[in-house]
């Protein structure tokens, strides 16, 4: 039987799957793209890079849900792409994209089984969000949001995973309401029968609710190979354990709250006398005071986060700068591997990581190099303050952070570095203060300047490094379907680092100096035509510059880009 | 009532948070020690602490004796130790990156980088530091040389064993025979496979029974975790086309012999040998049972079983359409513990 007749019964099956979905509770979901791109790539001298590069690809993803019951639910999801060119049946991939089943016991216990989103707390198990995406305009958000759906990348922070979960809560009639438990188990990494055990990724919380005004939680994870299940008596331990609390209670017109995390991890290799005991500890702090009405807000945070102190589940990044652009990944006559832009961030899914890494990964200091693992970044301490406000008809809305961080102890010297951050963005609703117009017309911008410092008397150990983002998008609503997106970002980074080489076991060996003077211009402009609110169309230009005298090996360039992309949900 | 409630619950929650936030902190010291090496070490001014020099003029490696370097600088650089033998080419490369040389850092055991192995007699030890590019020198002599140990299948040494098995097609310019021309590696002789055969991928083969080496066999432990089979293996400058495969015949019923049928044969296929003379080595557990040069499941009991090993062979093949091929084999060993060291 032929491709063709498999896709044709397959399409069968799933209308023939919706149209009974209301006797027999099956029905059918997912999402189709289709993306086309044409690329020219710009560097003097360069004889050797071919400059035009055409790509496009057109999926769909079809999942068949499933509620056999009131208590289960089961969703399968096909990816079905087919990358230009790939002519009758050639070019065409199918994969399972995700997987699973979950459901109610009881009405007691919640639990899923398969694919999981899950998260804990952001020093347990986090998915920090990616450099750059602090503010982004929509016309950014075209090509991110490509990414994020395929790499399961959520706003709530969440990791995807495989394994089982396992919720639920315990009411009381005095003194407290209620117990919320949850658990999970999640298979990081088979065995190869070898020298590589099975890895599992496990833990919970359990929150006391006394109240609405106050709770208590105890937070554990742990990271750790399970011995036996291969020819190797090592087996790697992360266990990482939190207390949480939050409390909050009303002055007059406002609400102050105050809400902690402390704990301690450890993070040792059982039967290996060469990997060192990492263990060290970490607490948060924070004060918020916000408006009833949500329209000021203050907070106050103090971090000290430990040298040692390491957690999987909380430091794993999304991006590995170790690894190379899928696009142009190689250029200029010595080719060299070209550098990771901010447009290659938005749209190179090869760059993000599904994995947790046991190991801290590479980053980019000239995007981020003040908490580069999220909150829990190693070796930091310090204050933030962060104030946000919203007028009272929705004029404009801005929230401004500034963070005041500096290492615990010292790297190769007792002088420790500072870092400050200030962080600002806020958007202009020009539509509300013109009546007439009656469609949206938005300006936005963002801000983000960071500066790290330390003097040392060794003059190679000085360390002055300079980061400023900025950025300016816009939103025109040319009428309720169609709408005009524009975005301009300005990435500057100059000065030095020493960068930390680490063994596998976390431990520095060594400095690698880095230095930069980096100049990033990208501007973006898109048409989109919505057909309704899960189905539109955009067509994206955008050109981004790129430039680092400090670094002799690397030319400037100049990458335009037109695009087509269509993108629907059902 | 409600507010003094709220209050009552304040307090016990107060209480909680103080329990649960410092409970975790109760204990816990922090190593307030700066990571990572000293900047001093890395970017001070550099000079030479104490001379390059041997812990020992004279080392006997044939009683397992393994000597080391000294030297220390007041900055962190990267290093390079050569020592090379003043009667033959034999060449030793130590490297590193420290501020301090001695037994950790600059051991040597009396192996061998670049081939041949080192013979008794002096040698002079050059160090290089990339701080100040200087080198300085130092002699050593070898007064008894390293034996490996190990089940030796094969070091050519006394020419073509009777019990061993070598066949040849009837090609042009085939050899197949035992050499001392080319730099050898282990001892004065080599084995010297090579010729041109149009109508078939196998140039020759042999076969070195267990019998060849004891009465026994080859007397391997049973754990294939736990041993290595080791060969050197030269490939001539210009001659890219050969392929080496290596057959570990298992007599899994203990009637003396093979059975194809049903018993297990391992392999190891090599392709792409460096120019020169390399080391190969194959933890036995790793081995393969492979049918056209693709893996397949294993005719026999599917356990890799050293002690079991009936039979090695030694099959050199080109593609015929490529022809003349060479490659010069020597030294054979089984060890255990860890790959050969030469």
């Amino acid at each position: 039987m032929s491709l063709k007749n498999y896709l044709i019964i397959g399409a069968l099956s799933v209308i023939s799957f919706t149209a009974n979905a209301q006797n027999k509770k099956v029905w059918a979901s997912g999402a189709a793209r289709s993306v086309f791109q044409q690329n020219n790539l710009k560097t003097d001298g360069d004889t050797v890079t071919p400059k035009q590069l055409n790509s496009g690809h057109a999926l769909v993803d079809i999942a068949i849900n499933a509620r056999p019951n009131d208590q289960t639910f089961l969703h399968a999801m096909v990816r079905v792409r087919n990358d230009f060119g790939g002519f009758w049946g050639s070019g065409v991939t199918f994969d399972m994209r995700q997987l699973y089943l979950k459901g109610l016991v009881k009405n007691a216990v919640r639990y899923q089984l398969g694919d999981i989103n899950y998260r804990l707390t952001p020093y347990t198990f986090f998915n920090n969000q990616e450099e750059l995406s602090q503010h982004q305009s929509e016309a950014l958000n075209i090509y991110r949001d490509i990414m994020r759906y395929d790499m399961f990348y959520t706003d709530d922070n969440t990791w995807r995973q495989q394994g089982a979960s396992v919720d639920f809560t315990l009411e009381f009639s005095k003194f407290i309401e209620e117990i919320e438990v949850n658990s999970f188990m999640f298979r990081n990494r088979p065995t190869d029968f070898g020298q590589q055990s099975e890895r599992i990724f496990f833990g919970g919380n359990a929150t006391l609710v006394q109240s609405k005004k106050v709770n208590v939680g105890l937070n554990y994870v742990d990271m750790m190979d399970i011995k036996g299940t291969s020819r190797s008596n090592t087996a790697f331990h992360n266990p990482v354990i939190t207390g949480t609390t939050d409390f909050r209670f009303d002055i007059k017109k406002f609400e102050l709250g105050f809400n902690s995390e402390s704990g301690i991890s450890e993070r040792y290799t059982l039967n290996d006398p060469s990997v060192s005991v990492l263990r060290d500890y970490f607490y948060d702090l924070n004060l918020e005071l916000s408006s009833k009405k949500n329209l000021p807000a203050l907070k106050l945070n103090y971090i000290n986060v430990g040298p040692q102190f390491r957690s999987v589940g909380a430091q794993s990044r999304r991006i590995d700068f170790g690894t190379q652009n899928l696009m142009y990944t190689r250029y200029g006559n010595e080719q060299v591997p070209r550098p990771v832009t901010q447009l290659d961030m938005l749209q190179d899914a090869s760059l993000y990581q599904s994995q947790l890494s046991t190991t801290l990964q590479t980053f980019a200091p000239q995007y981020d190099n003040v908490q580069p693992y999220g909150k829990a970044t190693p070796n930091r301490q310090g204050i933030s303050v962060t104030a946000g406000y919203m007028s009272k008809k929705k004029v404009f809305d801005i929230e401004a952070t500034y963070r005041m961080l500096s290492e615990i102890v010292g790297q190769g010297s007792d002088e420790l570095r500072s870092f400050s951050v200030l962080n600002a963005n806020g958007t202009l609703y020009i539509d509300t203060l013109i009546p007439s117009y009656k469609n949206e017309l938005e300006l936005s911008f963002g801000l983000t300047n960071q500066q790290t410092e330390r003097s040392t008397t060794i003059p190679q150990g000085n360390i002055d490094l300079k980061s400023l983002l900025l950025d300016v998008g816009l939103k025109i609503g040319v009428s309720k379907d169609f709408a005009i997106l524009g975005n301009y970002r300005i990435i500057n980074a100059q000065g030095n680092e020493l960068m930390n080489v680490r063994e596998t076991s976390g431990e520095i060996i060594d400095f690698q100096p880095f230095t930069t003077d980096m100049k990033q211009n990208q501007l973006l402009i898109a048409l989109r035509y919505k057909f309704d609110a899960k189905n539109h169309i955009n067509v994206v230009w955008q050109q981004i510059s790129f430039e680092d005298s400090a670094d002799e090996a690397l030319s400037k360039f100049d990458l335009n880009q037109f695009g087509i992309v269509y993108s629907m949900h059902f | 009532m409600k507010r003094v409630l709220m209050n009552k619950n304040i307090s016990i929650a107060l209480g909680i948070i103080v329990l649960v936030a410092s409970s975790f902190l109760v204990g816990c010291e922090r190593n307030t020690e700066a990571e990572g090496p000293s900047l001093n070490d890395l970017y001070g001014d550099f000079t030479v602490l104490q001379d390059f020099e041997a812990n020992q003029e004279t080392v006997d490696f044939s009683s397992q004796e393994s000597m080391h370097f000294k030297a220390r600088f007041s900055t962190i650089t990267s290093w390079r130790i050569t020592i090379s033998s003043d009667n033959s080419d034999a060449i030793k490369i130590i490297e590193g990156r420290s501020n301090i040389l001695d037994e950790e850092t600059a051991s040597w055991d009396g192996t061998t980088t670049l081939f041949p192995t080192f013979g008794i007699g002096s040698c002079t030890a050059e160090l290089w530091t990339e701080a100040d590019s200087s080198i300085q020198t130092t002699k050593v002599t070898v007064s008894g040389l390293r034996t490996p140990s190990g089940v030796v299948v094969a070091d050519f040494e006394n020419g073509i064993n009777p019990d061993w098995t070598v066949f040849a097609q009837s090609g042009a310019n085939m050899t197949f025979t035992i050499g001392n021309t080319e730099v050898v590696p282990q001892g004065d002789n080599y084995f010297d496979m090579g010729g041109a055969v149009d109508w078939d991928y196998l140039i020759g083969l042999v076969d070195f029974p267990g019998t060849s080496v004891g009465p026994n066999g080859f007397e391997l432990p049973s754990n294939p975790d736990n041993i290595y089979f080791n060969v050197a293996l030269y490939r001539p400058e210009g001659i890219t086309n050969g392929i080496v495969l290596f057959r570990f015949s298992e007599d899994e019923n203990g009637d003396g012999t093979f059975t194809e049928a049903n018993e297990d044969q391992y392999a190891v296929e090599l392709t792409d040998l460096e120019e020169g003379w390399q080391i190969v080595s194959v933890k036995y557990s790793d081995l393969v049972a492979l049918e056209n040069g693709q893996p397949t499941t294993p005719k026999g009991n599917n356990q890799h079983n050293p002690d079991k090993l009936n039979m090695v062979s030694c099959l050199f093949l080109a593609n015929p359409a490529t022809g003349y091929s060479q490659t010069l084999m020597d030294y054979m060993i089984f060890t255990t513990d860890g790959p050969l060291k030469l």
